[in-house]
């Protein structure tokens, strides 16, 4: 199967609304429900073939409900594409690891400060390399918190509050992060000994890829909604922000690749499961199996929100000790932490009644929309925060949830997705030069892998205003601010 | 070169294609395509650190059975890269019932603690995935297809 940006569309693929696109029962064998995208004609014009393949793939699969999603940044995945959106019936449906991804709550966490440009501008380079310093990325590194097994278990049944109790975390960054920063129903005992001696040198660690950590100003012309960026404390010109981008690191890849392997061996031979594409196995949710991954998901998930919390607590002592001030008289507050890789039960509202769904997202963000009992209260007057990241060379967004994203379990995209593969682009950038011209324009950046660095360059990318734009016509998610990167650590 | 990497296959990760003569050639070709993702010149690596792994797979026929035991040896270097801290490279391997679906490997790795003063480091590899994942024989050699999640 070929990777094209010229690919011919499925001739019964139909436009049902602007920026949405379906695919019908049908065109597949299999498909349950239909397949839909988000995508105006110029980023359907950019989908690799593989999406569309995925995408009616994911339709097959047992219990799925309404429809296959697919996000305006989406691109050809594992099983299902990156951007992929999937909600299952609880009782009759399947859980897949596919539809999570290696990196299970890779997300993004969004802090404020009280800073402006003109104060920080001054200090980039001392800021970025002292965060570069302290902050450890790239390939092999190892955290700043050292952690006995006993406690390793601890944090990933509790996640964030793990931090808190040891006082790396502000009780209140607890009421701004997903779910309070804790999976509910995380069970240590379902994770393998070698899961956790892979990740538990690893907490406090950015990783490498599209991982990141990055200064950036709300410049003035770039907030469009003045009272949601008042409500979520954009409060001067020329605002500085810190947004970071990371996962569950080794141990959440482990736990990934441990139970692939388990379904693999049962799914057809325990449950009669069939799948189109192996990186789709998949066990009935409320199997033995389907819960013992959802519990280990869940321990991923913590670790992960465990690990972005650890991080915040160092970015906090590094600006603290750059500017000569305490981090809560900087006001490093953060604005919220959202996950990209996960599966969750939750209500959501069909044919007039509530279900309880297991909803997949896959390289997609939750955007929960105003009035949402599940986001905080300071919220709900405006929609769950939502952190679209760009690449490195774009900048990124903050948007908030709509009532209208109901048309796909109130889910949006979480990047611009990748245009160029990681080869492609290594050979068409070099990292240094690359990391020149960015400094030209105003972006200071700091890595371990020059190499890294050019996989990540801007071109690779969708166009991330397209992406946020097609999300706000199509109702999923509005902006709020753009955000312009000042500064850079790339793992 | 016994690895080369692939276009038109993922564009979030990367794709290679390994070949050897006998399936000890492959698995070294595939374990020097994924740890040349992770750091430059691989060979290079000093021999600071060993493990032994043994492997066991046991499938419906011999071409199954190298898929599986590559699979499990690739997952293993890349877990000893996060739970070793340590770049480590097939050194010697012994593979027991290669004609057969039912195998056994027994492989020293050799290779160093990941020091950036030291090497020049590339792209964190989280696991080896299943898409297009494919070995094959004909006369000559074994080739295998693989992606990896970076």
């Amino acid at each position: 199967m070929s990777q094209s940006s010229a690919y011919a569309l499925p001739p019964s693929m139909r436009k049902i609304s602007e920026n949405l696109w379906e695919i019908p029962i049908g065109f597949k064998s299999g498909m349950r429900v239909p397949a839909r995208i988000f995508a105006s004609e110029k980023l359907l014009k950019q989908l690799d073939d593989a999406v569309i393949d995925q995408l009616t793939n994911v339709a097959t699969l047992p219990g799925i409900v309404n429809a296959a999603y697919c996000m305006p940044d989406g691109h050809s995945g594992y099983g299902f594409p990156i951007g992929g959106v999937a909600a299952m019936d609880p009782e009759s449906g399947v859980i897949s690891p596919g539809g999570i991804g290696f990196d299970i709550n890779c997300g993004m966490r969004l802090i404020r400060t009280n800073l402006t440009l003109a104060e920080v501008q001054p200090h980039i380079h001392k800021l970025v390399n002292r965060l570069f310093q302290r902050v450890p990325s790239g390939v092999g590194s190892s955290g700043f918190v050292n952690l006995s097994r006993r406690e390793f278990r601890e944090m990933i049944d509790q996640g964030a509050r793990w931090a808190l109790n040891r006082e790396l975390a502000w009780s209140e960054d607890l009421d701004e992060t997903e779910d309070r920063g804790c999976a509910v129903g995380a069970d240590s005992n379902s994770v393998s000994e070698h899961a956790i001696t892979r990740g538990i040198a690893q907490l406090g660690t950015l990783g490498s890829g599209n991982h990141y950590l990055e200064i950036q100003v709300a410049k003035k012309e770039n907030i469009y909604d003045a009272e949601a960026a008042k409500v979520m404390g954009i409060d001067r010109p020329d605002q500085i922000f810190i947004m970071f981008h990371c996962g569950s690191r080794g141990f959440g890849h482990q736990v990934a690749s441990d139970y692939l392997d388990l379904f693999l061996k049962v799914m057809e031979s325990k449950y009669g499961i069939n799948v189109l594409d192996r990186e789709l196995a998949s066990c009935p949710f409320r199997s033995p199996e389907g819960q013992a991954y959802f519990s280990a998901m869940k321990c991923a998930i913590n670790m992960s929100f465990a690990n972005r919390q650890v991080i915040l607590h160092r970015i906090r002592e590094v600006l603290s000790e750059v500017f000569g001030r305490s981090a809560r008289d900087l006001g490093l507050q953060m604005i919220y932490d959202v996950a990209h890789n996960t599966a969750k039960l939750e209500e959501h509202w069909l044919a007039g009644k509530p279900r309880d769904l297991l909803v997949h997202r896959k390289g997609a963000t939750r955007a929960f929309p105003p009035g949402s009992p599940l986001i905080p209260e300071k919220y709900r007057g405006v929609g769950q925060p939502v952190i679209i990241g760009g690449s490195m060379e774009t900048g990124s967004y903050l948007l908030v949830g709509e009532k209208s994203g109901s048309q796909s379990f109130y889910s949006t995209a979480h990047g611009s997705g990748r245009t160029m593969s990681r080869h492609a682009a290594k050979r068409l950038f070099r990292g240094r030069e690359l990391a020149a011209k960015m400094e030209e324009h105003g972006v200071f950046v700091r890595t371990d892998s020059y190499a890294g660095l050019a996989e990540e360059a801007g071109a690779a990318y969708k166009d991330i205003d397209e992406v946020v734009e097609v999300a706000r016509q199509s109702g999923l998610s509005r902006p709020v601010v753009k955000l312009t990167p000042i500064g850079n650590i790339k793992g | 070169m016994p690895y080369r990497y692939l276009e038109g296959i993922t564009s979030a990760d990367f794709a290679f294609e390994a070949t050897g003569a006998t399936i000890q050639e492959l698995l070294q070709s595939a374990a020097d395509a994924v740890l040349a993702l992770m750091v430059e010149d691989p060979e290079r690596l000093s021999a600071e650190v060993e493990r032994v792994v043994d492997l066991k797979t046991e499938m419906k026929d011999p071409q199954a059975a190298v898929a599986s035991l590559l699979h499990m040896l690739l997952q293993r270097i890349i877990y000893y890269k996060d739970a070793e801290r340590a770049f480590l490279r097939p050194a010697a391997i012994e593979i027991i019932g290669p004609e057969s679906g039912k195998l056994e490997l027994h492989c020293v790795l050799r290779g160093e603690r990941i020091d950036p003063k030291r090497q020049a480091l590339g792209t964190d590899v989280k696991g080896v995935t299943y898409h297009h994942y494919k070995v094959t024989r004909n006369r000559r050699e074994w080739k295998a297809t693989v992606v990896v999640d970076t």
